[in-house]
């Protein structure tokens, strides 16, 4: 019993630490933020970028602040750093009408263009959805459904009474618990897929790690790859078409 | 029109001038005639010799005025001569020009002028001569060259014939044009040569021969195979005497001819006695009285000259007011369908009208053009109720009567459901407006400043607390469970429950005891008594509620329990009974004493059994 409760404390106090330190990084990093859009507001976007990423470098995940430096980006010319700080405020907020917005806008002009079939009303609704709801959101779904569930399963077994009704309640805890957990394994796989963007003007793709192999393809500023594999200096991409080449790392970004 | 002789002469020319100067830009004009009748179309041949490679210049010729341009076509040839074995290479660019001439006269035609290279190249002038009527029927042979044939005796045995139905007719009204080949010959490859445009006139074709159907016709005492070539209707656009230039028609006639000359290529080559000549027979012209229509038309009149009928419905004739409303108006009837413009409007301030479209369909019944002509108005009622939609009113010229007809549909009636007020007010105040347009396209503005940024980072799934805290319910959930079941065990088994709850019972018991340690001695005793007693009958699942001292030693040796437990049990149950019967015996000392070592045998009875 004791122990259990020392446990308890001290987990208390490192979320209370926790919080603390946070509320410290994240009050400077609005300061920087807030100063940072200030400069944007004079035009002065190269300062503006450099402030962004000082509130960056405090620690803070923040798709308002990833938005901005890439709106910074996109002023001073920077199309593939933009499009990657787009793309990583999307990882964040991936309903944001904003971010969505601009990310097609600066998509329209680079050069790379993949035929993709536009997708139908069902994986629309789906991919919708499957946007609207959060990490933390599936959490407390499987949570609150785990919870329910061993409601349901106690009030069985002291009352006895309504077994029908707290059979449904278990069958529906049991269901969402298991669908919510299943989402959110894609979802986390989803936010780790090793995605990139390009940020050389243009890159050669070859068909090995390194600078003797064969061109396969070109590239440009500002398309997302998804890296499969690295070697060295050289990291074997993935395009949308399905197309694969290498390419020097220092030439791609990771989301 | 360039014919074979024409050609030749030119290919002497050009003969001639390549043997002067092989390498030099020449220019050569001529004609295919140089006698022509006023209208008549010929041709005017530009011919330049060019160095092979050079850019192929654009030849300009002077026209007198009265003559006019009407086409242009060129043909390239090259030739190779080879003199003193040099090799030259010369291209000849024949540019022919057709050219009409409109007033009588001699006139000089060029020169042509040609730059090549910044160096200007002049042709010789050649003069022709515009006569006012060539010999009628003429044909024009290809021949100034002396042949068997002469012009004379094909113009007897070949000539084309145009007819009209009659001479003079009111403007609109439909003339029929006929050309018939009247031919004592086997003619071959006919063929449409110049067709005239009519000016003046529209035309509808009624009839045109895709092969000759000949049948026997006697012209002055001759016999001719007759053929029909072309019908058309014509219907004069403007009144006055109108000539009708005519047209050609192009054939190949067989001709008994001799060898004229060694020097005639084409003789020498070929001993066929019957040879081919390209005949172009052109119609005599024609002139064609329009009369003007007469005066007093109705003001319903609209052009229309023929026989007309006229009816007019309306697509639905229950609406809504302010909602267009489609009514046709057919005009049907023979006569100038083309020329039929829209038919009057009723004068109603009922219906706004929209100017109409207009389809016209055409056909040919015998040789007369009938039609229809459908007029679409569109109509969007301003009154509601029963409104009638007067008639349409439409006035033609009978040009056989020689008087105008005016026509009037039957009146149209509509109910006219009223619009909605709203809808009414929309009609009338709505401003023309358009589709906003896009100018230009930014990325969306920067987020706006904000009091704290919080991170979006902390995801539950990450910390360990929160899984930990998932193990709460379902770990409860488990020891619930557990609980449930040693409580449906104990529940099912009295032994086990009398031995589980044997011990707290007998503590029960004993400090009913302790607080009798004082007061009364027997019934602390009888206490004691119970508590051991019933306790051993709880730990052994005895129905009895107590044991006397013997059954208590049989049953503890039953368990086979140290003796010298068992015997301190019936040392103490003895006692107890001893002292309950025999009240007065025993101290206080001695109950503590007891007490202990009651409880000290509890203890050990309930590792024992």
């Amino acid at each position: 019993m004791t122990k259990a409760s020392h446990a308890a404390l001290s987990g208390v106090f490192a979320l209370v630490v926790l919080i603390f330190t946070d509320i410290q990084s994240s009050s400077s990093a609005t300061a920087l933020y807030n100063e940072g859009n200030a400069l944007y507001r004079k035009g002065a976007f190269v300062e503006a970028v450099a402030l962004y990423e000082d509130a960056l470098s405090t620690g803070l995940e923040n798709s308002d602040v990833y938005y901005n430096l890439g709106n910074a980006h996109y002023k001073v010319g920077e199309l593939g750093l933009a499009i990657l700080n787009y793309e990583r405020a999307l990882r964040l907020n991936p309903m944001d009408a904003d971010i969505l917005g601009n990310i097609s806008f600066a998509n329209g002009r680079i050069t790379d263009r993949f035929e993709e079939d536009p997708p139908n009303i069902v994986t629309r609704f789906l991919v919708g959805l499957y946007d609207l709801v959060p990490p933390n959101g599936l959490s407390v779904v499987v949570s609150v459904a785990l919870v329910m569930g061993c409601l349901g399963g106690g009030a069985i077994l002291f009352s006895g009474r309504h077994r029908l009704t707290w059979g449904a309640v278990i069958a529906f805890s049991v269901l969402s618990c298991g669908l919510g957990a299943t989402v959110l394994a894609i979802k986390v796989a989803d936010l780790s897929t090793p995605q990139g963007i390009v940020l050389a003007v243009e890159i050669v793709g070859r068909s090995g790690p390194g600078s003797d192999f064969l061109q396969v393809f070109m590239l440009h500023e500002g398309t997302k790859i998804v890296l499969e594999r690295q070697e060295g200096a050289w990291g074997l991409i993935r395009l949308p078409n399905g197309l694969g080449g290498w390419v020097p790392l220092d030439a791609i970004r990771m989301i | 029109m360039v014919t074979s002789m024409h050609r030749r002469c030119l290919a002497l020319a050009l003969l001639l001038t390549m043997a002067g100067s092989a390498r030099a830009l020449t220019v050569q004009l001529s004609a295919d005639r140089t006698r022509v009748g006023v209208g008549d179309v010929f041709s005017v041949t530009v011919a330049m010799t060019i160095e092979d490679g050079a850019d192929v210049p654009t030849p300009g010729l002077h026209l007198p005025p009265g003559f006019d341009l009407m086409g242009s076509q060129s043909s390239t040839s090259t030739s190779i001569s080879i003199v003193n074995g040099a090799v030259s290479q010369t291209r000849t660019v024949n540019v022919v020009r057709t050219v009409r001439g409109n007033k009588e006269g001699t006139f000089t035609l060029g020169p042509a002028e040609v730059e090549s290279g910044g160096k200007k190249v002049r042709s010789q002038n050649i003069r022709v001569e515009i006569v006012k009527e060539l010999s009628k029927p003429r044909t024009t042979a290809n021949s100034a060259r002396e042949s068997v044939t002469t012009q004379r005796e094909i113009e007897d045995n070949l000539f084309l014939k145009a007819t009209t139905d009659r001479k003079s007719v009111y403007v609109g009204e439909q003339l029929l044009l006929s050309y018939d080949l009247y031919s004592r010959y086997q003619i071959q490859n006919p063929r449409f040569g110049v067709v005239p445009s009519y000016a003046g006139f529209w035309v509808e074709k009624v009839f045109e021969a895709s092969r000759l159907e000949q049948r026997p016709e006697v012209v002055n005492g001759k016999s001719y195979n007759k053929s029909r070539l072309k019908q058309m209707a014509l219907f004069p656009t403007v009144p006055g005497v109108q000539k009708l230039s005519q047209m050609e028609f192009v054939c190949d006639v067989p001709i008994r001819s001799r060898r004229r000359s060694v020097f005639d290529v084409d003789d020498f080559f070929s001993w066929d006695p019957f040879r081919s000549q390209q005949v172009t027979v052109r119609a005599s012209d024609l002139e064609i009285e329009a009369r003007s229509l007469p005066g007093g038309a109705p003001r319903s009149f609209s052009g229309g000259v023929g026989v007309f009928s006229i009816s007019a419905r309306a697509a639905l004739t229950k609406v809504t007011q302010g909602d267009p409303v489609t009514i046709i108006v057919v005009v049907d009837g023979k006569g100038n369908v083309h020329g039929i413009g829209d038919p009057a409007r009723p004068a109603t301030n009922d219906f706004k009208f929209y100017n109409p479209k207009g389809i016209v369909e055409t056909q040919i019944q015998g040789t007369l053009l009938s039609g229809v002509k459908t007029f679409e108005y569109v109509a969007i009622p301003t009154a509601s109720g029963q409104v009638t939609l007067p008639p349409f009113r439409f006035a033609y010229f009978d040009p056989k009567k020689e008087r105008y007809q005016e026509l009037q549909t039957e009146p149209i009636l509509f109910e006219v459901s009223p619009a909605e007020k709203t809808q009414q007010v929309r009609l009338m105040t709505a401003p023309v407006g358009s589709a906003v347009q896009l100018i230009g396209e930014d990325i969306r503005y920067i987020k706006a400043d904000v009091p704290a940024l919080e991170s979006q980072t902390n995801y539950l799934h990450r910390s360990g607390l929160f899984w930990s805290f998932q193990a709460l319910p379902l770990l409860s959930l488990v020891a619930a469970w557990q609980w449930r079941r040693r409580q449906s065990i104990l529940e099912g088994d009295v032994g086990l429950a009398r031995k589980r709850r044997s011990r707290s019972e007998a503590k029960k018991r004993l400090s009913g005891a302790r607080s009798l340690l004082e007061s009364d001695g027997a019934l602390f005793y009888a206490e004691i008594h119970r508590a051991l007693s019933a306790f051993l009958a709880d730990r052994v699942n005895l129905d009895t509620a107590e044991l006397t001292s013997a059954q208590a030693k049989e049953v503890l040796r039953a368990q086979s329990v140290k003796s010298s437990t068992v015997h301190e049990v019936v040392s103490v149950l003895d006692t107890c009974d001893f002292a309950r019967f025999a009240p007065g015996t025993g101290g206080s000392a001695d109950r503590v004493t007891l007490l202990s070592q009651v409880e000290t045998l509890i203890d050990a009875l309930e590792k024992a059994t």
